[in-house]
């Protein structure tokens, strides 16, 4: 087994955040068994989760870390790995036969990179984990005044990444995409983008987002659930 | 711009191929045109709240002059010149630098790529470069998770824990392991009391692969999932 892979909060599959004791018990079965732990923190990155990075909330470290997105907030396309500064020695100690033999066209791209400085500029000025932190839980609280409708069957999340689980029985918690499509139509009809992820909808909005913009996605979403 | 205007670029945007794509989920696009903070803004005069970021990644929201300024400063400067090794350029020397410790400690080399699934497939190749480095070409393989998503290059695919990134673009890429991944709302029960005593790591099963012998371990995590490390 060469490595392992996981993003520290689920996305794509449904915004999904682990219980506590799970990356610290997956980095020591690594560690025993000599495996590269990967994190995916291509979503999670730069202040998201209300930590600059998403395993920190659990302090845990990757060998091998993998980002992109909000490197450079859209501005600009990038992303990359960092790697451990072992994985780093057996690079510097190779045979010239066993060189790194791998790269892109636009690695390490003039522009991009500048781009990236400045956007991490701003989000350092203006402590963006902090505001994640913040405002991530203002959104989960306000979402949580949703769970009286009979389809929302779990609001859940960590700093600005939540998702609105709709399930068509409570109790059973059975899944209904069908309904939550329904909900992401009538969203967007009323000025709202979320994400359907199945049974889903997810949100992160900007990190620069205000208290009241905060305040509009809950309200926008509880008008599109009312019509249903 | 109007309603017309809008239908006239639908009609253009046919002749591109958008991720994703499905005829039904693209039939009536959003055209974007222009963005402020977390507002964008339609061709046919819609003001929507963006709740998802774009694609989770517009942080510092949309239109911000300083970044624009940057980029307009460094592309009149250098805006690309090739970063393979015997070349590197000032901002990329900077980014790395910066970043260096900046997300782990321990983690002070970037790589840089264009975009989350090349950082993905990056990791792969580090990850067997590594192993075969240490004198170990047999491990190369990769446990990921299923509900996870890594990109969409052929190695990201596979890597997905998603099956329907996977439908139309097999066979599969060997190596790929999927193990459940915890999810507390779907965890019935106490996670307190569903908590092993004593130890949490068990051999469970003792098997022969390949002709080596190999130790199959599971970790029992208190939401009833397994994680497997052979």
């Amino acid at each position: 087994m060469a490595a392992f892979i996981a993003e520290p909060v689920m996305g794509v599959g449904g915004v999904v955040v682990p219980p506590d004791d799970y990356f610290p018990l997956v980095r020591a079965i690594c560690d025993k068994y000599e495996v590269l732990f990967i994190a995916d923190e291509v979503i999670t990155g730069f202040g998201r989760t209300g930590e600059w990075f998403g395993l920190k909330h659990w302090n845990v470290k990757p060998d091998i870390l993998s980002f992109a997105k909000a490197i450079t907030s859209g501005y600009a396309p990038l992303g990359g790995i960092q790697i451990s500064d072992e994985i780093r020695a057996t690079m510097e100690s190779a045979a010239d036969t066993e060189a790194y033999m791998h790269g892109y066209t636009y690695s390490g791209h003039a522009m991009a990179c500048a781009v990236g400085l400045k956007n991490l500029e701003i989000m350092e000025r203006e402590d963006y984990p902090k505001r994640a932190r913040e405002l991530g839980k203002r959104l989960q609280d306000g979402l949580k005044t949703l769970e009286e409708f009979p389809f929302v069957g779990h609001v859940r999340g960590l700093g600005l990444i939540c998702g609105v689980e709709i399930v068509s029985n409570k109790e059973a918690k059975i899944s209904d995409p069908a309904t939550t499509t329904r909900i992401f139509k009538a969203a967007q009809e009323r000025g709202l983008r979320t994400r359907p992820l199945g049974n889903v909808l997810a949100f992160a909005p900007p990190i620069c987002i205000n208290e009241e913009e905060v305040d509009e996605i809950v309200k926008r979403l509880g008008a599109a659930m009312d019509t249903l | 711009m109007n309603q017309q205007d809008t239908a006239k670029w639908v009609e253009k945007d046919f002749k591109q191929l958008h991720p994703t794509y499905h005829p039904k989920s693209h039939a009536n696009p959003l055209v974007i045109e222009r963005g402020e903070g977390v507002w964008l803004y339609t061709t046919d005069g819609q003001r929507i709240l963006d709740g998802m970021a774009g694609l989770w990644n517009v942080n510092v929201g949309y239109g911000r002059e300083e970044i624009a300024k940057a980029a307009y400063d460094q592309m009149k400067e250098l805006a690309f010149t090739s970063g393979f090794s015997g070349m590197t350029n000032l901002p990329s020397i900077e980014l790395a630098d910066k970043l260096a410790g900046f997300a782990y400690e321990g983690l002070n080399t970037t790589m840089f790529t264009s975009g989350g699934s090349e950082s993905n497939d990056s990791a792969f190749k580090t990850a067997r470069y590594y192993w075969k480095r240490k004198g170990k070409p047999g491990k190369y393989k990769v446990i990921a998770r299923k509900g996870s998503y890594h990109g969409v290059t052929l190695a990201g695919t596979f890597a997905t824990g998603l099956e329907k990134y996977h439908t139309m673009f097999g066979p599969a890429i060997e190596g790929f392991i999927h193990i459940p991944a915890p999810n507390p709302y779907r965890y019935e029960g106490d996670l307190k009391l569903e908590r092993p005593s004593g130890r949490r790591l068990r051999v469970l099963s003792k098997r022969r692969s390949c002709g080596r012998a190999r130790t199959a371990w599971r970790l029992l995590s208190p939401n009833r999932s397994w994680a497997w490390v052979a």
